[in-house]
């Protein structure tokens, strides 16, 4: 149905010991990145605010290192 | 030969510390896209999808507690009955890390005979290197082909599919398709 699927699954059949290294870096950066981003937009005027509806946190207290006072 | 080595990702810590609670207090299964991701597709995504048997309001407030005990917190709310209540009426609830917004746990109760049958085929499946329970390789593709069938959906079924060549079985995948139509269609 797709090559992509199928030229990843070739590549772990040949890479056995090292896709998964290639795997969680792929997926640890994009909660990096998004971890970083949040935490600088945190720290923007109503940056807390845009936090707290783009995630609809409604237990604000339950957060409280990232959007306490 | 594909297999799995130790080099654990954020998201498979996250799913190994909450599965690690939820298991002391009811039976559970993460279905969906985790599935596809701990079995080695690259994509992205936000939240793992998890299962649980459907638990008294006295229970799940030792569940909630224990969960923020150890560093993680609800986003509906932090009165565990009020989550006990969203979760009785069918609604997902999200769960992270104290101070993360991501990634999410999205827990819902077992709500009808399918959630029960996926509960009761539940299964481990050692090439993820993870330790906790699955809903099965047959139920996910089902529920991706016949119910989801977003393009991520169908990628993630068609992964499945070629990963899990030896455990396919399409007389049960159709009984569960039979089953999403007459239950969830």
């Amino acid at each position: 149905m797709t090559d992509e699927i199928d030229r990843w699954i070739e590549y772990m059949r040949k890479n056995p010991s090292t896709w998964k290294k290639h795997h969680t870096e792929f997926i640890n950066a994009q909660f990096e990145k998004a971890d970083l981003f949040i935490r600088r937009l945190a720290k923007q005027p109503g940056g807390k605010k845009k936090i707290i509806e783009a995630y609809n946190i409604k237990n604000v207290k339950g957060y409280p290192g990232l959007l306490g006072d | 030969m594909i297999r799995g080595t130790d080099d654990r990702n954020i998201l498979d810590e996250f799913c190994i510390d909450f599965c690690r609670i939820v298991e002391k207090y009811c039976h559970y299964i993460i279905v969906s896209g985790f599935v596809a991701i701990s079995s080695g597709r690259t994509r992205a995504t936000e939240d793992i999808d998890m299962i649980i048997s459907p638990l008294s309001v006295a229970d799940f407030v030792k569940l909630h507690n224990e969960l923020i005990k150890e560093g993680f917190a609800c986003m509906q709310s932090d009165n565990p009955a009020e989550v006990h209540e969203y979760l009785v009426n069918k609604t997902a609830v999200r769960y992270t890390r104290k101070d993360k917004p991501l990634p999410e746990m999205e827990v819902k109760f077992a709500k009808d005979e399918l959630d029960m049958l996926q509960l009761q085929t539940r299964i481990k499946l050692p090439l993820t290197d993870l330790d906790v329970w699955f809903s099965s390789i047959n139920m996910n593709v089902a529920f991706k082909e016949e119910l989801l069938k977003s393009d991520k959906d169908l990628k993630d079924a068609e992964h499945l599919r070629k990963i899990y060549s030896e455990l396919i079985n399409e007389g049960e995948i159709s009984r569960v398709k039979a089953m999403i139509r007459r239950l969830r269609l």
